[in-house]
């Protein structure tokens, strides 16, 4: 049985060789080689316009994103300011500060929540806003999310108010800042989302694991896959689950946190 | 003395489609490409000081993208495990979906998740990068009898996977056809 694996015994350059010579890493007498090896072989000026046409297909630079990727990388703590040298008599301060800037946190939910939907799903928000709902599995049905705290097996459903938009990354960072892209599922191109204003059902459930709560489902939209999951990982690296979820209402998509037992 | 933001854009626009390109054709999906991509300039970030120095900058992105998918292939099987995301028809999209990757590229792959690192680095640098066995070694930091070694074991590996598989379907084949004595009536 024959196996399609290459046997490269220098008779062509390597494709890290070419990717070289199309960064301008070679010197004069190697890019004379294999510019003479180019102008026979048109395979390798293909492999040389599918590196060009990659341009195209990479994400856009974002300084911010790659600096707080890196400081994770590297554990050092999100780049928030050292704390300032307190005089001990204002520590009593720091709870009620905290419980302050939670109840600030909590407040445009409040808003947004119509009084009247004691059954409507977590993740609603006012009609032509974007908006991500959550429902988890009861007895063979989806119901609506309420905050209550599932644990790892529930399963959770989606559905999302696009208000426009055509396209759709929902993802989940958990309690360890582990981010997950669940549409568009890897390697997968999906449709564009309905025009309108209507609910669109997402469909995919997701079986939640044992990792710490709370999960935070994110729905971005106009946005690509690698972009967003980067976005939300430094947004939850900056102000964890609060962070995610103010950093997603920014950019007109929503978020909606799942309590994890 | 860290990189700034404009010798990390313009390395960025030198380098990040060729780094993306190549690990698109490692991990076969968009979306570990890129993030593969993100981490290895994360990485460049890291290590501005020495990486100034480098005589090739492409090569050093190799070895640091190299690793972060050899993780990511490794760690797929995990994750999809731990999460179990499943299509589960609650609107009746009717969502025609692309058919999937190439055969042969997934089989490197499934198989790479069964291999020792330094066996896993030749194999990338050999399939995915079409190296010499000179290259491979240099990458690696192992010598050229070793590299010719480990691409030797793991293609008997693939054989064997390959031929294991090639009896099983020939096996249901035979049943489907009725030549075989338990084969359904």
């Amino acid at each position: 049985m024959s196996l399609p694996f290459p046997q490269n015994d220098g008779d062509r350059p390597s494709r890290l060789q070419l990717a070289r010579y199309a960064t301008e890493e070679l010197d004069g007498a190697e890019r004379a080689a294999i510019e003479r090896w180019l102008a026979e072989h048109p395979e390798g000026r293909a492999y040389l316009d599918g590196l060009e046409a990659a341009r195209e297909q990479v994400a856009l630079f974002d300084a911010e994103v790659l600096r707080h990727r890196a400081s994770s990388v590297a554990g050092e703590p999100p780049s928030v300011p050292p704390p300032a040298n307190r005089p001990f008599r204002l520590r009593w301060l720091i709870p009620i500060l905290v419980a302050a800037l939670a109840l600030l946190v909590m407040l445009p939910r409040r808003i947004h929540e119509p009084s009247e939907t004691a059954r409507t799903p977590l993740g609603v928000r006012i009609k032509g806003d974007a908006a991500l709902l959550v429902y988890r599995l009861q007895g063979g049905t989806l119901v609506p999310y309420e905050g209550q705290a599932l644990g790892q097996g529930d399963v959770v459903g989606f559905r999302v108010n696009p208000a426009g938009h055509e396209q759709l990354v929902l993802l989940s960072v958990d309690g360890t800042g582990t981010a997950t892209v669940f549409y568009p599922q890897a390697g997968e191109t999906e449709p564009p989302l309905p025009a309108g204003d209507a609910d669109v059902a997402l469909p995919l459930t997701v079986t939640l694991d044992g990792a710490p709560g709370p999960e935070v489902f994110v729905a971005l939209f106009d946005t690509d896959p690698a972009q967003a999951r980067a976005g939300a990982l430094a947004a939850w690296n900056a102000g964890g689950a609060a962070g995610l979820e103010q950093r997603a209402h920014a950019q007109h998509g929503d978020a909606a946190p799942v309590e994890k037992k | 003395m860290t990189l700034t933001d404009t010798e990390l854009a313009e390395l960025y626009d030198r380098y990040a489609h060729v780094v993306y390109r190549r690990c698109l054709s490692i991990l076969g999906n968009e979306e570990d490409a890129h993030d593969a991509t993100q981490e290895t300039f994360a990485k460049v970030l890291q290590h501005g000081e020495r990486f100034r120095e480098e005589s090739s900058p492409l090569t050093w992105m190799y070895r640091i993208s190299t690793n972060h998918c050899l993780n990511t292939i490794r760690n797929r099987k995990g994750r999809r495990n731990k999460l179990q995301v499943h299509r589960q028809d609650i609107a009746g999209d009717g969502i025609e979906r692309p058919a999937t990757a190439g055969l042969d590229d997934d089989l490197v792959r499934r198989l790479l998740t069964e291999t020792d690192e330094q066996t896993r680095q030749c194999v990338v640098y050999t399939y995915f990068d079409d190296c010499t066995r000179q290259e491979v070694a240099e990458l690696v930091g192992i010598s050229v009898p070793t590299v010719r070694k480990r691409i030797r074991t793991f293609i008997e590996r693939a054989r064997r996977v390959l031929g294991v598989a090639g009896a099983v379907a020939g096996v249901l084949l035979l049943a489907l056809l009725g030549h075989l004595p338990w084969s359904p009536p």
